[in-house]
């Protein structure tokens, strides 16, 4: 059989072609993920034990009043002492605000400690002077010599630019570093993740440090720089691994519907070639001789689809990460390594595909018997009837998936959730050959009219062999759902975490004076370009506890209404809200303190909140009796819905800061999470988008061999009067009805699988979460599957309406 | 006194179908095919013809009766037997579609012989040169089916058949897409394997100027044969 192989190999390569391209995306794609994950685990491990070079003992997570207490006391006792952790604060330089969240660090005091590298300019030497990190530098356009200002109201401070740094470690990075006298004005707001404590003289013993370091803070968590060091590594690599598998999920979802592809692919091209073999076995093929040589055939295949697409996930990935490398150096990726373990995966897997793909056709293909071979007759019409075992089955799995769905919204478990959907989708696609075309006929018979007698001869077509047209639509209809799934999901959970963000910060922007704001102030900030409200608060400045002196607003003031996107906790007539920020050390919620104006002193309840800025909230009557003619403390704004954050922002510092006044950014806030939400979105249905680009690679295939098989028909319908175009109509009509009921069924089913999520997922962590359905999006999904289905019949179609009738009516 | 028997049958039956839709293609035919003769097989379309031809060559079974061919009978013979057997006993020819169109017209005469892991030793390639020059094929050899007329087809059909010198030959309506002259010329070389080789010809056929080149005429009414003869000369 042998001759036969390889003369079959050789003729037929060519119609495999497509169904090798599904194979050869899937495994490059494999491939590609281990080459950028291997870069991105480079660049995030690279130097992660530079910080903490020559230290003795390293403290986890400090508080950063902890962190203060050791710094003091390193310093004190002839120790050193850093720390490696970050504050955000507001950014300007030379007067225009560039960033609302910068992470500025500290710059360890010790030449020998600095784990940052001089690039330009010197290291910060004395208070008031910063060295920022190159990458921020080229972003923000910042030079040596520049004067910025970072945070606002009381706690800004303004610094100049002495050097630029780089930074070996990602993980200990930051924008700008300043030295601690400086940065410890922030210490409230310090997030800390690691200290570093270096014992007096060289040689030191972790022993001895963690003695030093207990004496000041007796529970903290002292670990060996070497076993700290491990630990991150591993932390980071964990964190690189899930997000390896998640992206490995979508090449699993490519990879499935590049099986269905395959699958229907040989099933039509073993239809086409039944002749072929009914003739063999007439001449003498055992049933084993043929499907040897036919499975031979797709293992070849399978080898060769594998070879092709490991190399060209190699270069893909390589390049990629070479491209990503040199226009987005900030990305910090590391070198590209790809183990030979990975490549022989990518390898194994592609077979694996193939030869499953190809399994059951091939069995199919054999059982023909010798006698097809003696029928003149060359069409092959292969009417197959939907058994009832299938609907049974079907019907099974898509009950037992519904009760699994029920489940899971009872009990919020993502298990039960995906073992619903999954069952729910394999009933569907087991009901496909009967549902899929009862659909077509339908969607046909709506059109009838626009269609014309091209249009009505498709949608005849497209039912006729209910099985083929069932698995032609079933792998774009996995892709379909999942995408209609995401979307619809996405912004119901987005339309949720806004009233999250509403409820957390509820004002754009919050300007709070050390003084009174004088009207002029409060006009122009209304004025500002983008503004689409401002309201003044009235309040005053009070000695509240141990914190020392606040403004002090009124909750409850006339209009606020107009500027709020969620509520204000109300204080009752002995209560005062204070910021979560300033809560922890001394003055904590429930506790009673003094609050006193002058002489007027109020003892009220403390209760934590956030989102008006650095302010303390009390009720009017308690207002009142502290400061009776109160006037205008802060103004709160609200922004136009399409303002810019960061713009905004400026105009906003600029009215503020002669005025002595801070300024609170809830609208960057909210933005940033809006960002981060489209953000995943894109990236989640531009995975997806490989398995559907691969599934309408499927669909344009099988109309190209369809239209191979029905020559013969085709010459026909010419014969007896179908112009050209019609022909050319037909076979577009039928690729715009297989891919619009494969969508539109695939949207039906996304949606009940976005809205089973939100309801087994979103809405017990977020009440009153509802479906939201962003029919643009849908809309768009839809209209695209059409124009991708018209654009898969331009090829065949071109083929078969260039037949001659005489010549395609010849008997062989 | 009987020559050798080609191939037999007694009481042959083949039915189609259930109930309304039942056809008895065969009903409970004798026949005797003695070796060495030029067998065409006659009768109107739907009298059982082809039928007869399909159980003879095993490429079906009987729902009654039996069949012998090269003394072995064909009845409790599995598909992979059946399948061996047609390998090294049976040659076909057919009226169209007869090679497979990826292989050349060489490839495709080895075809059975290779089915069957035959060695091309000295014998068998004499064998073949002879077959494709009484043939006129040696032109032809590396030729695909598409680049070949209709007459070359069968003749190449011819050679395959003949090549692995099977019991008994098998042609079903040979001659029926081709013209009159290429018709005479696949009719004369079927006859000339008769005679020269000592080859045993079936042939299936409701053409009269094609059963004048055979030796006996088996005619076949209603799943019954009415008329055995022999043909004038």
């Amino acid at each position: 059989m042998r001759t036969v192989l390889w003369a079959s190999l050789r003729t037929h390569t060519r119609r495999y072609g497509a169904a090798l391209l599904a194979v050869v995306v899937g495994s490059a794609f494999i491939v590609v993920t281990a080459a950028l994950s291997s870069a991105i685990r480079d660049g995030l491990t690279a130097g992660l034990g530079e910080p903490y070079d020559g230290a003795d003992a390293v403290v986890d997570r400090p508080s950063p009043d902890e962190a203060g207490r050791l710094l003091a006391a390193a310093r004190d006792s002839g120790a050193d002492a850093w720390l490696i952790g970050w504050t955000m604060e507001q950014l300007a330089v030379d007067g225009t605000v560039v960033d609302s969240d910068t992470d500025i660090g500290q710059l360890p005091d010790r030449a020998d400690r600095r784990w940052q590298e001089l690039v330009d300019g010197r290291f910060a030497a004395a208070p008031g002077e910063a060295v920022v990190d190159t990458n921020t530098a080229t972003v923000s356009r910042i030079a040596v010599g520049d004067e910025l200002r970072i945070g606002t109201g009381a706690d800004a401070l303004d610094v100049t630019v002495v050097g630029l740094v780089d930074s070996p470690s990602t993980y200990a990075y930051a924008s700008v570093y300043l030295l601690w006298p400086d940065l410890a004005r922030w210490q409230d707001r310090l997030y800390v993740t690691s200290l570093a404590w270096a014992g007096p003289g060289d040689g030191g013993d972790t022993a001895e440090a963690r003695a030093a370091i207990r004496a000041v803070v007796p529970d903290a968590e002292v670990v060996a720089v070497d076993r700290f060091v491990q630990d991150l590594q591993t932390e980071v690599n964990n964190g690189v691994d899930v997000v390896q598998i998640v992206v490995l999920l979508f090449g699993a979802i490519a990879l499935v519907v590049a099986v269905l592809v395959i699958n229907n692919t040989f099933t039509i091209l073993f239809a086409q070639r039944s002749r072929d073999l009914a003739l063999l076995r007439c001449v003498g093929a055992t049933r084993q001789q043929v499907l040897r040589s036919i499975r031979l055939e797709s293992l070849v295949l399978g080898v060769s689809s594998a070879a092709i697409g490991v190399l060209a996930g190699l270069g893909a990935g390589h390049g990629l990460v070479a491209l990503i490398r040199a226009q987005w150096p900030q990305a910090r990726l590391g070198q590209a390594q790809v183990a030979p373990a990975w490549l022989a995966g990518a390898a194994a897997v592609a077979v694996l595909v193939t030869l499953v793909a190809a399994w059951l056709p091939t069995r199919r293909a054999v059982r023909i018997s010798p006698l097809a071979a003696l029928r003149p007759d060359d069409s092959t019409h292969v009417r197959t009837r939907t058994g009832r075992i299938r609907l049974g089955l079907g019907a099974l799995a898509v009950g037992a998936g519904t009760l699994g769905l029920a489940a899971a919204i009872a009990t919020a478990n993502v298990g039960a959730l995906a073992v619903g959907g999954t069952l729910v989708f394999a009933g569907v696609l087991l009901f496909g050959p009967v549902l899929v075309p009862a659909l077509i006929r339908g969607t046909g018979a709506l059109g009838n009219r626009l269609l014309g007698p091209a249009g009505r001869l498709a949608a005849g077509n497209a039912v006729r062999n209910p099985r083929r047209t069932a698995a032609t639509t079933a792998s774009l209809l996995i892709g379909v759902t999942l995408t209609t799934a995401v979307l619809t999901g996405m912004a119901s959970s987005r339309s949720a975490i806004t009233t999250e963000m509403d409820e957390q910060h509820p004002i754009d922007l919050a300007v709070t004076g050390e003084g009174p704001l004088s009207a002029e102030v409060v006009d122009r900030l209304a004025e500002v370009d983008g503004m689409a409200a401002a309201v003044p608060v009235p309040g005053t400045v009070a000695r509240v506890g141990d914190l020392g002196e606040l403004p002090v607003l009124a909750a409850r003031t006339a209009g606020a209404s107009r500027v709020l996107h969620g509520g204000l906790p109300a204080p009752g007539p002995g209560q005062v809200v204070l910021p979560w920020d300033l809560l922890g050390d001394g003055v904590e919620a429930g506790d009673v303190v003094p609050v006193a104006v002058g002489d007027e002193v109020a003892r009220l309840r403390v209760v934590g909140g956030e989102g008006w800025g650095e302010a303390a909230l009390v009720g009017r009557a308690t207002l009142d009796r502290l400061a009776p003619d109160a006037a205008p403390q802060a103004v709160w704004l609200r922004a136009d819905r399409d303002a810019d954050p960061e713009d905004l922002a400026g105009s906003v510092e600029a009215v503020a800061e002669p005025a002595g006044a801070g300024v609170e950014n809830g609208l960057a806030k909210r933005s940033y999470v809006d960002l981060q939400l489209d953000v995943l979105t894109g990236g989640v249905v531009g995975l997806l988008a490989i398995a559907v680009a691969i599934a309408l690679v499927g669909i344009g295939n099988t109309l190209g061999l369809s239209v191979l098989e029905r020559g013969r028909e085709h010459a026909l319908l010419r014969a007896l009067g179908l112009t050209r175009r019609q022909v050319r109509r037909m076979l577009a009509a039928e690729a715009v009805l297989l891919s619009v009921v494969a969508t539109v069924l695939g949207t039906a089913l996304g949606v009940v699988f976005a809205w089973s999520a939100v309801r087994a997922l979103v809405q017990p962590a977020v009440a009153g979460a509802g479906l939201v359905l962003p029919w643009g999006q849908l809309g768009l999904v839809v209209v695209m599957s059409a124009l991708a289905g018209l654009l898969a019949a331009v090829l065949p179609s071109r083929r078969a309406s260039r037949i001659a009738p005489a010549a395609g009516l010849r008997l062989d | 006194m009987t020559s050798l028997l080609a191939a037999s049958t007694r009481g042959l039956t083949k039915s189609y179908g259930r109930g309304d839709t039942l056809v008895h293609a065969l009903r409970g035919v004798d026949l005797d095919l003695p070796a060495g003769r030029f067998t065409a097989i006659m009768g109107p379309s739907g009298s059982g013809k082809s039928t007869l031809m399909h159980c003879l060559a095993g490429l079906d079974q009987p729902t009654a009766g039996s069949v012998t061919v090269a003394g072995q009978a064909l009845e409790g013979m599995d598909d992979d037997a059946l399948t061996r057997f047609r390998r090294d006993h049976v040659g076909f020819v057919f009226q169209a579609f007869n090679l497979l169109p990826a292989l050349s017209a060489e490839q495709n005469i080895w075809l059975p012989t290779e089915l069957a892991g035959r060695d091309r030793d000295a014998d068998l390639r004499g064998r073949f040169d002879g077959i494709v020059d009484t043939l006129d094929l040696t032109a032809r050899l590396g030729h695909r089916p598409a680049e070949l007329s209709g007459g070359q087809q069968q003749r190449v059909a011819i050679a395959r058949a003949l090549l692995s010198a099977p019991a008994i030959v098998f042609a079903d309506e040979p001659t029926g897409n081709l013209d009159s002259a290429s018709s005479a010329e696949v009719l004369s070389l079927l006859r000339q394997s008769v005679r020269e080789l000592g080859q045993t010809v079936v042939m299936v056929t409701h053409e009269t100027e094609a059963a004048r080149y055979a030796d006996d005429i088996v005619v076949l009414a209603d799943g019954r044969i009415t008329e055995r003869r022999e043909a004038a000369a």
